[in-house]
C-alpha cells in the first residue's frame, strides 16, 4: 500500500490552514495513487489535533509531542519528518510552503535524497506517478515537473488547494514518534509584528495611499484596509513629500521597489516614478476617482469611485472574508 | 633740486619695477596654475575670425553686460576708462622716471613734448572726462554695495569694495595732480586758470588759484607722489584679487568652447585607471582659466534654479573654490563633510555652508540640474560649471561608488535593461499598440525620412506615451515618412552621463550607434530634448553623427507648409504659456519653433518672466529626476508658480521630464484640476481634423 | 573570518520569457541580459559588511555554464576577494540537489569556513531549496530568510520574518544563512571595482576535480513542460455602488487571484 505523507504545521496548538489543505490534497491523491494518508505533526499538545487531521482525511497520524519541540528548530523538526520518511517509505511527501515548510523541506529532501518541487499550485497523477505544476522565473512561466525515484516531495502553495469534505467519524490511527531533539540554531524569541505593520520588503500584499486621500488625517483608511488584508502599508512620493508618512513607506523609483502578489493603489494616479517601484506586482488593484488615471493601464482590477466611500467598505468586506475563512 | 630730481627718478623707477615686477610674478604664477590643468578635449584655436568677433562683441561691445543697462553703462566707463586713462598713467610714470633730466637742465618727459598742441589738448580732455566719469561710476558702484545692494552681490566682497576704494583714491589723486598741473601750465602760458579741454580739472585748479606758485608746485609734487603711490599700490594689489578678470577675461572670451558645451572632460576607459575629477589639476586648463576670468558679478547665482530654491549650490562659489584650491593645494576638491543644516551657524545667509571654502560640497554638486542658465548669464562666457560638477560626480560614482543611493535603481536599470525606470526592452512598443507605427526593421533597407526616436520616457511613462501617440497620429495625418526602432531602442544614456556614470553612458552610446549602423535615415526625430542633445551632440564622440530634429521644429515646419489638417474650430481662447526646456532653448538654440506651433494652432501664448534662453529650469535635468530633493524648496514648484503667475490655464511643454515636473508642480499647488500641462504634440493633435469634422 | 557566498546567475527579471523549441525550458538565446539573482546580492553585500567590520575574506562560489562567470565578476567588483566557478556539462541538466552537492564539494575545498551565505531563492528556478540542502550536506546549522544578522564571538544572532511575526534566532558558527530582502542595501559596484575584479583570482573546477559522480548529479526532478501563463487581460473595471464594488473586488481577489 502506497503511503502519501504530509507534514501538518501547527502554531500555538492550532493547525495552520495550509496543513489541512495538504491533508486534503493527499486524501484526493490517495484515490488515483491507491494509497493511504499519513500525517506527521510536531509539537507538545499535538495529540489534540489528531482527530481534526483524521476528519480532514488522514488515515494515520504520527505525533512528536516532546516538550523540546515547543519552539521550532529546523534540525529537530527536519529530523522528525525524515525519520518517518525512512520508516514508512512514502511515495509522496506533501509539505505546506509556509515559512516553516520552506525552511525545513529542503533539509529533509537532502537528507533522504529526494527530489523536491517547491511552491506547487497543482498536482496530478499520471500513470501512478505524480506530476506537479509550479511557477518559475518570478511567475513569468509555469513548469510541469516530474520526479525520479521516491519519495516525490512537494511543497504546496497555501490558499490554493481546496479543503476536502470533513468526516468527523473517520477512524484515524495515532502513533507516537520520538527522535533526538537537539538543534544548534534555535529560536530565542517570537515577536508578533505590530498590528498591520507588516514589513514592506517582502510583504505579499501591499496597500498604498496617494494624493487622492487629500490629507494626512485620512491615511488611516489605507492603514485599516491593510490591516484587514494582513498587508503592509506603502505610499506614493507625493504623500511622503507632503509629510503625511515616513519615507520608509515610499514605493517608487527613488523609494522601495516591491513585487508583492497583490498591490492595492488607493488614490494614486500612476506616474512613472511610482510605477517603476511596483509594476512587477503579480496583481494590481487601482482605486481612483479619475477613470483616465494612468494606473488603470497597468491594473488588473479597477474601481472608479470615491475613496472615502470605497475604502471603508472594502475594509469591511475584507474583514468579513477573513473571518469566514477561519 | 637736482638731487631731489634724481632721487625721484630712482624712486619711481625702483617702485615701478617692484610693483610691476610683483605683478608680473603673480601673473606668471597664475599662468602656471592655469597651465597645470589638462589639455582638455577640444580644439580651441580654430575659427579665429569667429573667436575674435565674439571677443570684441562681448568685451568692447558689452553684449551681455548691457542687458542690465545700469551695470552696462558703469562697466563701459570702467573698461574704456582703463584704456584711455592707462595712457595717462604711463605718462605719469615716464615723467617720474625721467625726472633726473632736471639735473641736466631739461624737463621730464611728458606727451606734450612730442604731441602737437591740438593733440595734447585732446589728450588732456580724454583724461579729464574719463577720470571724472570713472570717479562718479566708482562712487555709484561703491555706494550701491552699501545701500540697495543687488541680490547677486551677496555676500559682501572685500575684494570688490577694496578695488572700488582704490579707484576712488586713484582718480581723486589724479585730480590732485592734474589740478595743480593745469594751474601751473596756464600760469606759465599767462592764461586764466581754466581750460575748455579740461573742464573738471579746471574746477579743481580753480580752488587753489589764490595760492602762490611755489605752493602750487609743492601741491603738484604731493599730488604726483600720491597718485603714483596709489597707482603702483593698485598694480601690486590687483593680481591678488578677483580683478585679474581684466587680464583673463580676454583670453577667456577668445577661447570659448564651441563643442563641449556643459560637458565634463572625456574619459578614455582604455587608457586610464582613474576616472573623474578628484584633484583640481585634473580639470582642463580652460576651466581653470574660467575661475580667473570670473569677476564675481553674481549673475550666474541669480539665474541658478538650485540657488534660487535654497540649495547650497552657487556657480560663482564653485569657480572661487577652484581658484582657492589651486592656490592652496591642500584639500581634495570635493568635500563630503557631514552637515547638520538644522544647527545654527552652519548655513550662511546666502545658503552656502560656512565650513566649506575651497571645496565643493556634495550637497552642492548633486543639486545641479545642468540647466546651463549660469553659462547663458555669464558676460565673459564662463561655461565650465556644469561640466566641472559632472566631472566631480564622475569621481564619486565611478571611483568611490558614493552617490545618492536612490540613483542605484536608475543605474542598474540602464545597465541591464537600457531603461532607467527598469522597463524591459521587449515592452518598448507598447505605446504604439493600435497605431500601426512603421518599424525601421520592416523598411527593407530603404532610406526613411525620419527615424522616430521614442526615448525611454516615451516608451515607459504612461503620460509621455501620450505625447508620442499624438505625434504618430499627426505624422500620419501629414503624410510624413517615418519609422521607429521599436524594441531595438535603448536609453541614449543621458541620465547616466549627467549623473557622472560615464561608463554606462559610453556602453549605451556604443550599443545604440551599432544598432543604428545598418539603417538608413535622413534625420532623427525626437520628442525629448535630452535625446536631442545626446544623439545630436554627445554621440559624435562615439562614432554617431546624426541630424536630429525636435518635434517642435518639425511641427512648426509642417504647420507652416499647411501639411497638418487642422480643425481650428476646436481651438479655445485660453491662455497658454510655453515652458522652455533647458536642453532645447539653451543647449540647442531653439526658442521660436514651439511658439510658432502655438500661434499656428490658434492659441494665445503668454510668456513667463523667465523664458526663452533665460528660461528657468523645471528641476529634472542633470539626472535629478531620478534623485530625491531634500533641501530647500522644490525647483518644479518654483517654476510652476512662475507659470501660474501668467494666468495661463494650460502649460505647454516640449519634454517628458518637464511634463512630469510641471504636472507634479500643479498637484503640489493644488491647481491640477484648473491648470493642465500638455505637450505641444498633444495640443496639435487635439486640433486635428478628424473624418467627422 | 572566512565567508563564502553562493551566487546564482539568472535571466534579468524584466526579460520577456520565451520558451525553447523543446517546450521544456526557456530559450536562453532570447535572454537579453543575465544578472546576479537579487537575493544573492543581499548575501554578497552582507558578507562584505561583515568583512568590513571584522576583517577576513569573502569567496564566491557558483555552479553554471561559461556565462556564469559574469555573475562572479559582478560580486568581485562589489568587493569579494576570490571566486570558484564550478563548470561541467554534467551539471547543466542537474536539479537543486545536484547543484547543492556541487556547491558543497567546492565549499569543502575552502574549509574551515565561518559562514556560508546564500540568497533565499534564485529568481530563475525560484526553488528556495539550495540553502537548506547545502546546510544539510555540509552539516551546518541554518537560518533562512534572515533580515538581520549580527556576528558575535563564534556565534550569530539573527532575525527572520514569518507569517505575522518576527523570529529571533541564535546559532553557533560555522552556520549557513540565506538572505531575504530588507537585510541590507547592496552597494553599487563602481567602475574602479569592476576594473579591479578582472585581476582577482577565479578558479574553475569541474565535476571530476571535485570528486562528483554522475549518479549523484542525476536529476530527481525534471521539468517536462514549460508554459507561459495566459496574457494579462486589460483592466477589469468593477462597477456598481461602493458596497457592491467592495464585495465584488474581494470575491474576485479570492476566487480569481487566490491571493486572499
Amino acid at each position: 500500500m502506497r503511503v502519501i505523507l504530509t507534514f501538518a504545521e501547527q502554531r500555538d496548538g492550532r493547525l495552520r490552514r495550509a496543513a489541512l489543505e495538504a491533508v486534503s490534497e493527499a486524501r484526493r491523491l490517495s484515490g488515483p495513487l491507491a494509497g493511504t494518508v499519513t500525517t506527521v505533526v510536531v509539537g507538545p499538545g499535538s495529540d489534540a489535533l489528531t482527530s481534526e487531521l483524521g476528519a480532514q482525511g488522514a488515515d494515520r497520524v504520527v505525533v512528536f509531542d516532546d516538550p523540546a519541540f515547543a519552539t521550532y528548530a529546523t534540525e529537530s523538526y527536519a529530523r522528525a519528518l525524515a525519520q518517518v520518511i525512512v520508516q514508512t517509505k512514502p511515495s509522496v511527501v506533501l509539505i505546506p510552503f509556509t515559512a516553516m515548510g520552506k525552511d525545513m523541506a529542503p533539509r529533509v529532501a537532502a537528507r533522504v535524497d529526494a527530489g523536491l518541487a517547491s511552491d506547487c499550485v497543482a498536482l496530478e497523477v499520471k500513470e501512478g506517478r505524480l506530476a506537479g505544476r509550479r511557477p518559475m522565473y518570478a511567475g513569468k512561466a509555469y513548469a510541469t515537473v516530474e520526479w525520479a525515484g521516491e519519495p516525490q516531495m512537494a511543497t504546496l502553495r497555501p490558499n490554493v488547494f481546496p479543503l476536502g469534505p470533513v468526516d468527523a467519524l473517520r477512524p484515524v490511527e495515532v502513533v507516537r514518534g520520538s527522535v533526538e531533539t537537539k538543534a544548534r540554531a534555535k529560536v530565542t524569541a517570537v515577536t508578533a509584528t505590530a498590528q498591520g505593520r507588516v514589513q514592506l520588503g517582502e510583504a505579499q500584499i501591499i496597500v498604498s495611499g496617494g494624493r487622492g486621500l487629500k490629507g494626512p488625517e485620512n491615511f488611516h483608511l489605507v492603514e485599516s484596509l491593510a490591516e484587514a488584508f494582513g498587508a503592509a502599508v506603502g505610499a506614493s512620493r507625493a504623500v511622503v513629500d507632503a509629510g503625511w508618512v515616513d519615507h520608509q513607506m515610499q514605493v517608487g523609483q527613488t523609494g522601495r521597489t516591491v513585487s508583492p502578489s497583490l498591490y492595492v493603489a488607493c488614490g494614486i494616479s500612476g506616474a512613472i516614478q511610482h510605477l517603476a517601484g511596483m509594476s512587477s506586482s503579480r496583481y494590481i488593484v487601482a482605486i481612483n476617482k479619475d477613470k483616465d488615471a494612468p494606473i488603470f493601464k497597468v491594473a488588473d482590477y479597477g474601481v472608479v469611485g470615491d475613496l472615502f466611500e470605497i475604502l471603508p467598505r472594502l475594509t469591511e468586506a475584507a474583514k468579513a472574508h477573513r473571518a469566514s475563512r477561519g | 633740486m637736482a638731487v631731489l630730481a634724481v632721487l625721484q627718478s630712482v624712486l619711481v623707477a625702483a617702485l615701478s619695477a617692484m610693483a610691476f615686477g610683483f605683478m608680473a610674478l603673480q601673473l606668471r604664477r597664475l599662468a602656471h596654475l592655469i597651465a597645470s590643468g589638462t589639455p582638455g578635449d577640444e580644439v580651441l584655436t580654430d575659427a579665429p575670425g569667429e573667436r575674435a568677433s565674439k571677443l570684441v562683441s562681448f568685451s568692447l561691445g558689452h553684449r551681455k553686460v548691457r542687458e542690465d543697462l545700469g551695470a552696462g553703462v558703469l562697466h563701459a566707463i570702467f573698461l574704456f576708462g582703463f584704456f584711455v586713462l592707462g595712457v595717462g598713467h604711463l605718462e605719469v610714470l615716464m615723467e617720474g622716471v625721467t625726472s633726473f633730466l632736471v639735473a641736466f637742465g631739461g624737463r621730464p618727459f611728458m606727451y606734450d613734448s612730442v604731441l602737437s598742441a591740438g593733440l595734447t589738448a585732446a589728450y588732456h580732455m580724454s583724461q579729464d572726462v574719463f577720470a571724472a566719469a570713472v570717479l562718479v561710476a566708482a562712487a555709484i558702484a561703491l555706494a550701491r554695495r552699501f545701500a540697495g545692494r543687488p541680490a547677486r552681490l551677496l555676500p559682501r566682497s572685500a575684494d570688490g569694495e577694496n578695488i572700488l576704494w582704490f579707484l576712488l583714491a586713484l582718480y581723486v589723486t589724479f585730480f590732485l595732480l592734474a589740478g595743480p598741473s593745469l594751474l601751473l601750465r596756464q600760469r606759465a602760458a599767462g592764461a586764466a586758470a581754466f581750460s575748455l579741454a579740461q573742464p573738471v580739472t579746471s574746477l579743481v585748479a580753480g580752488t587753489y588759484g589764490a595760492l602762490g606758485t611755489p605752493a602750487v608746485e609743492a601741491l603738484r609734487a604731493l599730488g604726483f607722489w600720491a597718485h603714483t603711490l596709489v597707482f603702483l599700490g593698485f598694480a601690486a594689489y590687483l593680481p591678488t584679487t578677483k580683478h585679474m578678470h581684466l587680464v583673463f577675461a580676454w583670453p577667456n572670451l577668445y577661447f570659448f568652447r564651441r563643442e563641449r558645451y556643459g560637458l565634463p572632460p572625456r574619459v578614455d576607459f582604455e587608457k586610464t585607471e582613474t576616472f573623474g575629477i578628484g584633484a583640481v589639476q585634473e580639470l582642463p586648463w580652460k576651466s581653470l582659466l574660467d575661475s580667473f576670468a570670473c569677476t564675481e558679478c553674481g549673475r550666474c547665482n541669480t539665474v541658478c534654479p538650485a540657488h534660487a530654491t535654497g540649495k547650497p549650490l552657487q556657480p560663482m562659489k564653485v569657480l572661487r573654490d577652484i581658484k582657492l584650491n589651486l592656490r592652496d593645494h591642500k584639500a581634495p576638491l570635493v568635500s563630503e563633510a557631514e552637515i547638520d543644516r538644522s544647527r545654527p551657524g552652519v548655513v550662511r545667509e546666502d545658503g552656502g555652508y560656512v565650513q566649506v571654502d575651497g571645496q565643493v560640497h556634495v550637497d552642492e554638486l548633486w543639486a545641479c540640474t545642468t540647466c546651463a542658465a549660469c553659462v547663458q548669464a555669464c558676460p565673459v562666457l564662463i561655461d565650465s560649471v556644469p561640466g566641472t560638477l559632472i566631472g566631480l560626480r564622475q569621481g564619486l560614482v565611478m571611483m568611490e561608488s558614493r552617490f545618492p543611493q536612490e540613483a542605484t535603481n536608475a543605474f542598474k536599470g540602464l545597465e541591464t535593461k537600457g531603461n532607467p525606470w527598469g522597463l524591459g526592452p521587449d515592452r518598448r512598443m507598447e505605446w504604439a499598440e493600435g497605431l500601426d507605427v512603421p518599424l525601421m526593421s520592416e523598411q527593407g533597407g530603404r532610406e526613411v525620412e525620419y527615424l522616430l526616436w521614442v526615448g525611454c520616457a516615451g516608451a515607459t511613462d504612461p503620460r509621455a506615451r501620450k505625447t508620442n501617440q499624438a505625434l504618430a497620429r499627426i505624422l500620419k495625418a501629414a503624410g510624413v515618412d517615418f519609422a521607429t526602432l521599436g524594441t531595438e531602442e535603448r536609453c541614449t544614456g543621458d541620465p547616466a552621463r549627467r549623473l557622472g556614470n560615464e561608463y554606462v553612458f559610453s556602453q549605451l552610446a556604443q550599443e545604440n550607434v551599432e544598432t543604428l549602423k545598418p539603417y538608413r535615415f535622413r534625420k532623427v526625430l525626437v520628442t525629448c530634448p535630452h535625446c536631442l542633445n545626446s544623439l545630436g551632440k554627445d554621440y559624435r564622440e562615439h562614432g554617431g553623427s546624426y541630424s536630429v530634429v525636435h518635434h517642435s521644429q518639425l511641427l512648426s515646419e509642417l504647420l507652416a507648409a499647411g501639411r497638418i489638417p487642422l480643425d481650428l474650430a476646436k481651438t479655445s481662447d485660453e491662455l497658454v504659456t510655453f515652458h522652455d526646456p533647458c536642453y532645447l532653448a539653451r543647449y540647442n538654440d531653439t526658442v521660436e519653433p514651439p511658439r510658432e506651433v502655438l500661434t499656428r494652432i490658434g492659441v494665445k501664448p503668454v510668456e513667463m518672466a523667465n523664458s526663452g534662453k533665460n528660461g528657468f529650469c523645471c528641476g529634472a535635468g542633470g539626472g535629478r529626476i531620478f534623485l530625491e530633493e531634500r533641501i530647500g524648496k522644490r525647483v518644479n514648484v518654483e517654476r510652476t508658480e512662475q507659470a501660474l503667475a501668467t494666468g495661463a490655464k494650460t502649460v505647454a511643454v516640449g519634454c517628458p521630464f518637464c511634463m512630469t515636473m510641471m504636472t507634479d508642480g500643479t498637484k503640489a499647488k493644488g491647481v491640477d484640476e484648473q491648470v493642465k500641462v500638455k505637450d505641444l504634440a498633444e495640443l496639435v493633435a487635439e486640433r486635428l481634423r478628424t473624418q467627422a469634422s | 573570518m572566512k565567508l563564502v557566498v553562493c551566487v546564482c546567475q539568472v535571466p534579468d527579471t524584466e526579460t520577456r520569457v520565451r520558451i525553447a523549441a523543446s517546450g521544456a525550458a526557456i530559450s536562453e538565446a532570447d535572454v537579453q541580459s543575465w544578472i546576479v539573482s537579487p537575493y544573492d546580492e543581499f548575501a554578497i553585500e552582507e558578507a562584505l559588511r561583515i568583512k568590513d567590520a571584522k576583517g577576513g575574506e569573502v569567496v564566491l562560489v557558483t555552479v553554471g555554464p561559461e556565462r556564469a562567470q559574469a555573475a562572479l565578476r559582478t560580486g568581485l567588483a562589489m568587493g569579494a576577494d576570490s571566486a570558484i566557478h564550478v563548470k561541467d556539462a554534467a551539471l547543466d541538466a542537474t536539479d537543486t540537489l545536484g547543484t547543492a552537492r556541487a556547491l558543497a564539494a567546492a565549499i569543502r575545498t575552502l574549509e574551515p569556513v565561518d559562514l556560508v551565505l546564500c540568497g533565499q531563492q534564485g529568481v530563475g528556478g525560484d526553488h528556495s531549496q539550495i540553502p537548506g540542502m547545502l546546510a544539510e550536506l555540509l552539516d551546518l546549522p541554518q537560518v533562512t530568510v534572515a533580515v538581520k544578522i549580527e556576528i558575535g564571538d563564534g556565534q550569530a544572532t539573527l532575525e527572520r520574518e514569518i507569517e505575522g511575526a518576527r523570529e529571533s534566532w541564535t546559532t553557533p558558527l560555522p552556520a549557513l544563512v540565506s538572505a531575504q530582502k530588507g537585510l541590507n542595501q547592496p552597494r553599487y559596484a563602481a567602475l574602479k571595482g569592476i576594473m579591479a575584479a578582472k585581476k582577482k583570482p577565479l578558479q574553475v573546477l569541474d565535476a571530476a576535480a571535485l570528486g562528483l559522480e554522475a549518479a549523484a548529479l542525476a536529476p530527481k526532478l525534471r521539468v517536462t513542460r514549460l508554459e507561459l501563463p495566459p496574457p494579462r487581460p486589460p483592466v477589469r473595471m468593477i462597477e456598481g455602488d461602493p458596497v457592491t464594488q467592495a464585495r465584488e473586488l474581494v470575491r474576485l481577489l479570492h476566487e480569481d487571484t487566490k491571493v486572499i
